[in-house]
């Protein structure tokens, strides 16, 4: 029977003082007008000008080498200031993704240019990358995916369309799936390649879609002919669905999965301090007690990453009792802010509550659906 | 944990889960009924971490052997530095209620006033339980204890009572574990429409979430386990995490166990019920899930606590 492991991580010295410059860069941001916390705030609140002064503090490409504009710092090291920045609704999302996983693929899979061209400028929070995986025919089954690249003279033509791409209306670049061979038989997996597209090449559309909030976060790109470089292509042709599944497992192992609606537990506390009665406690108490488990598991991830140890599936599982847990947190939050009047609320409470609400259905949907997440926990334990 | 120990209690355990007296001989024999005692005492000498440990491979085989007990009750009575009789023992784990009460040849009491108390085959009238194992009612305040010590002052009623919900809560996860493997071993080879269940996707989801409860109850119990590891003192916090996480995961796994296995898993006969009956008794003991939910919350929320962030994540 399969075992999930999470090892253990004693947080030491340079742990505590990391968390308390961070700390102390957020408070004096707030202070100066800087931001507004924002739940959900990876997905949602983008500040490319916030994004270029984590870039200056060295905490974007934390644990990229320094010679491609990285700090070699650990992946533990890394996870502080990303759960002290989305404690915080932080305003994170423009980098997110180029720091979560672009960066981390273009140097597993990247050729010396791409690492010395791509790299730095994400580093610096200056340069920001998408997600080129879904399309409109292919979502959870992902290897449906139709998006073509043929080879050209000079390189290859893209030709295709890619949806739900967080963030790419700010973006200049996107790594896309795109099928460069056909599929052998049944096997629709073969056949694929990653590639590296910039998004301000002839040919590339991209609009935004209106979520059910009425904000544009996610968008359509539409590939009418592009003209790519043969070093666009990005690792090995015919290697792109390992090389994307190795993207989702990083996409899938952050703290985000578990602390996107963390902001509105802590300004609901604000409101409830001495007005618990058992049944609040004990609410509030069984919430502790689950966010204690997942950051114990979340840490153990980032410990087994930092080895060298795959953590597919264990991602997975966080993930997926992580979302369970946001979408716990609002409900729970509801529950007990129904005895207290609204004037009683701290300033933005209600606003932060009302965006959740809205945002909710998306937490299980996005970075592989919880239908999807059990089936890959299922295959581990044989069943599949 | 040494590797060979864990082997060997596992081995020990599975070979004599349906032969309870002979299991009982074999632990004693091997010293692993005395690991919370020290050595200078007698006992095997094992760490707090080991015996939590020993408590998960025990509760994965499911056995009718009060070896939790007699552990928790042995770490009593060493601490105050009085000898642990021979044979098995048990500790009062609430109303009044003694696992194994009436088989057991001492229980062993901690007191409010810091009192260690020996009684010697207390008598016990059987308690309903829903868990499986002989439970007795026993009045202490009756009785007169055949010894008595005093325990050191950081051993108070509310530190051992953390030890205990970590103790129960390894319990449970060995209990979960169990559950698990049976109902994987179960799915994959009974077949229905053709296929074997493992290939139906309702079935595959009701296992990753037990897979899930299980993985983060063993987070949070392998969370407070350190804490009493590195500073001897439990700490009230992961106590309370490991109990509410663990309890809560008890009822889900117990459930989807029952729902996959069909209406065989439901019999008498067969093998779950011995871990599930037992999964839901271990997480009423000591305190349900909600009784520390109760105080973990108020300790978050009360006079003096700092912002969540601060809480949660320590402060820097």
């Amino acid at each position: 029977m399969a075992q999930f492991a999470f090892p253990a991580v004693e947080a030491d010295e340079e742990e505590v003082a990391l968390r308390a410059q961070v700390r102390a860069f957020l408070r004096q941001e707030r202070e100066n007008g800087g931001y507004t916390p924002a739940a959900d705030s990876w997905m949602c609140a983008a500040s490319p000008a916030f994004s270029e002064k984590m870039g200056a503090q060295g905490w974007l490409g934390m644990t990229w080498p320094k010679q491609y504009g990285g700090h070699d710092r650990t992946t533990l090291q890394r996870l502080i200031v990303t759960e002290e920045m989305l404690a915080a609704g932080a305003p994170v999302a423009a980098h997110w993704i180029a720091d979560r996983q672009t960066g981390a693929q273009i140097l597993k899979f990247g050729t010396e240019e791409q690492k010395r061209t791509l790299l730095p400028k994400m580093a610096a929070g200056k340069s920001f990358a998408a997600i080129g995986m879904s399309e409109p025919q292919a979502g959870s089954d992902l290897a449906a995916v139709s998006t073509k690249a043929e080879k050209t003279e000079a390189g290859w033509r893209l030709n295709g369309r890619k949806i739900w791409s967080t963030g790419a209306h700010l973006c200049d670049n996107m790594i896309v799936l795109a099928r460069t061979s056909p599929a052998e038989g049944r096997n629709r997996q073969a056949g694929l390649s990653q590639f590296l597209v910039p998004l301000d090449a002839k040919g590339v559309e991209v609009s935004g879609i209106c979520d059910i909030a009425g904000n544009i976060h996610f968008n359509e790109t539409l590939f009418d002919g592009v003209e790519l470089a043969e070093d666009a292509l990005l690792g090995q042709e015919g290697n792109g669905w390992a090389q994307c599944m190795g993207e989702l497992a990083m996409e899938r192992s952050g703290p985000e999965r578990f602390l996107s609606t963390f902001i509105i537990f802590e300004h609901a506390l604000l409101a409830l301090r001495g007005k618990l009665d058992d049944h609040g406690a004990a609410i509030v108490g069984r919430l502790v007690a689950h966010i204690t488990a997942l950051r114990r598991m979340s840490r153990g991830i980032a410990r087994l990453l930092q080895d060298g140890v795959p953590a597919d599936t264990e991602a997975a599982m966080v993930k997926q009792m992580g979302n369970l847990f946001e979408k716990d947190v609002v409900s729970k939050t509801r529950q007990l802010l129904s005895g207290v009047p609204k004037a009683e609320w701290p300033a933005g409470l209600a606003v932060l509550l009302d965006d959740a609400v809205l945002r909710l259905p998306a937490n299980t949907l996005r970075g592989g659906t919880t239908e999807i997440l059990r089936g890959i926990i299922a295959r581990q334990l044989g069943m599949r | 944990m040494d590797q060979m120990i864990a082997d060997t209690a596992q081995r020990m355990f599975a070979d004599l889960q349906d032969n309870p007296e002979a299991l009982w001989k074999a632990l004693e024999e091997s010293g692993l009924t005395a690991a919370w005692v020290p050595e200078s005492l007698g006992g095997a000498g094992l760490s707090l971490s080991d015996g939590f440990g020993l408590m998960r491979i025990g509760a994965q085989a499911a056995a009718q052997v009060p070896f939790a007990e007699t552990l928790l009750a042995s770490f009593l009575l060493s601490a105050a530095g009085m000898e642990t009789p021979s044979g098995a023992l048990s500790i009062p784990c609430g109303e009044g209620e003694v696992p194994f009460a009436g088989t057991v040849s001492a229980v062993v009491n901690l007191s409010d006033a810091g009192k260690v108390q020996l009684y010697t085959a207390p008598a016990s009238k059987q308690a309903r339980s829903v868990g499986g194992d002989p439970i007795g009612l026993v009045d202490l305040s009756e009785l007169e204890p055949a010894a008595e010590g005093a325990a050191p002052s950081w051993l108070t009623r509310g530190a051992f009572a953390n030890i205990c919900a970590i103790a129960r809560s390894a319990q449970l996860c060995g209990a979960m574990e169990g559950a698990l493997s049976l109902t994987l071993e179960h799915t994959s080879m009974r077949e229905q429409f053709g296929r074997p269940l493992t290939k139906f996707q309702a079935i595959q989801h009701l296992l990753a979430d037990m897979a899930g409860e299980l993985a983060a109850s063993t987070a949070a119990v392998d969370a407070a386990v350190e804490t009493v590891s590195r500073d001897g003192a439990p700490d009230f916090r992961s106590a309370a995490c490991a109990k509410i996480r663990a309890g809560e995961a008890a009822g889900v796994v117990a459930a989807n166990a029952h729902q996959a296995h069909g209406a065989i898993g439901y019999t008498q006969e067969y093998a779950l019920a011995r871990y599930t009956r037992r999964l839901w008794r271990w997480r009423d003991e000591f305190g349900t899930e909600t009784a520390w939910a109760v105080r973990l919350g108020r300790d978050f929320t009360g006079e003096g606590a700092n912002a969540l962030t601060q809480e949660i994540f320590g402060a820097a």
